[in-house]
């Protein structure tokens, strides 16, 4: 039922796919700003530092996230599964929150204009 | 497999011995077997579709899209062990139509329809190299389901980040495939007559 090649490959995904982790969290780095994109569509950028929540609508729905403390989480989709809501805060460079039915992305990117402090 | 081989041999003794006259026995009994089919393949549909009806009732939020146990698999893999590849496809489209006709909406269905797609190529691959049991080809089959859909995804929605999912679910899709493999191999053994 099980044979050792089985496990063989599982241990294989598994490794691979720790290592993998492991280097994407190594290769984080901070972010100023988060985009918002619709459809592929980049539509609007806003600054990790000003807090506040804002609602999108597109032609599959509506969302709303809000940026607070350098982070973003989305707070309310009125998609069936609700995985945007739950994948929680993000706040480094290159980290998404999607809405897979709605077609939206939020995006942290980097950005000089933000880290000045560093002497 | 072993009934299969069975039944083409008597088909096969009646027409060599017994010559025309017994056609008409023979169309009957063809019927007979299509309309087994039928019924078989209508349960597989339906049996498909109660388990992932099931998955969404599993109250897990998981923080990435894509993450889930795949019990539908469990169908896939008896159905392409027993039946084949065609029939594989057939229950399976008519699962992910139903099943986002009913639980999800059309968006879904495209990452569906790719996940499957992916899983069932590499799962039939596999099944013919004879390489892997059904636990190996089940784990495949996760794994390629879950790429294929991020491959989807990422398409879709023009954002390649998106990508940086993958090694989780690497990882997710093994140890659902290994559930998901014991399963249909626990099926396949002790119910001989699907």
């Amino acid at each position: 039922m099980v044979k050792k090649r089985d496990l063989i490959l599982a241990g294989a995904f598994i490794i691979l796919g720790v290592m993998l982790t492991i280097l994407i969290r190594l290769s984080k780095k901070p972010g100023s700003k988060v985009v918002l994109y619709i459809n592929g569509i980049r539509t609007e950028t806003y600054s990790l530092k000003e807090e506040g929540t804002y609602f999108i609508e597109t032609e599959d729905g509506k969302n709303s996230f809000r940026i607070e403390d350098g982070t973003v989480r989305m707070e309310a989709a009125d998609c069936p599964d609700q995985v945007c809501i739950h994948m929680g805060r993000i706040e480094s460079k290159g980290e998404t929150i999607v809405c897979l039915p709605h077609k939206v992305v939020l995006q942290i990117e980097g950005g000089t204009s933000a880290h000045y402090d560093i002497r | 497999m072993k009934k299969k081989q069975k039944e083409k041999k008597t088909a096969a003794d009646t027409e060599a011995g017994m010559g025309r006259e017994f056609n008409a026995d023979k169309k009957i009994a063809v019927q007979a077997g299509s309309t087994r089919k039928l019924a078989l393949f209508a349960m597989f549909t339906a049996v498909a579709l109660i388990f992932s009806y099931m998955e969404t009732l599993i109250p897990v939020y998981p923080a990435i899209p894509g993450i889930k146990l795949g019990l539908a698999n469990i169908v896939t893999i008896v159905v392409l062990n027993r039946y084949g590849v065609r029939d594989t496809v057939l229950i399976s489209f008519v699962r992910i139509i139903l099943s986002a006709l009913l639980f999800g909406n059309l968006t879904v269905m495209l990452y569906s329809l790719a996940g499957a797609a992916c899983s069932i190529i590499i799962m039939w691959l596999f099944l013919k190299l004879h390489f892997f049991s059904l636990t190996g080809i089940s784990i495949l089959g996760g794994v390629s389901h879950n790429i294929g859909q991020l491959l989807v995804a990422a398409v879709l929605i023009e954002n390649q980040n998106i990508l940086s999912y993958a090694p989780v679910l690497l990882i997710t899709g093994t140890v659902a495939g290994i559930a998901v493999g014991i399963a249909a191999s626990f099926i396949i053994k002790s119910i001989k007559t699907l």
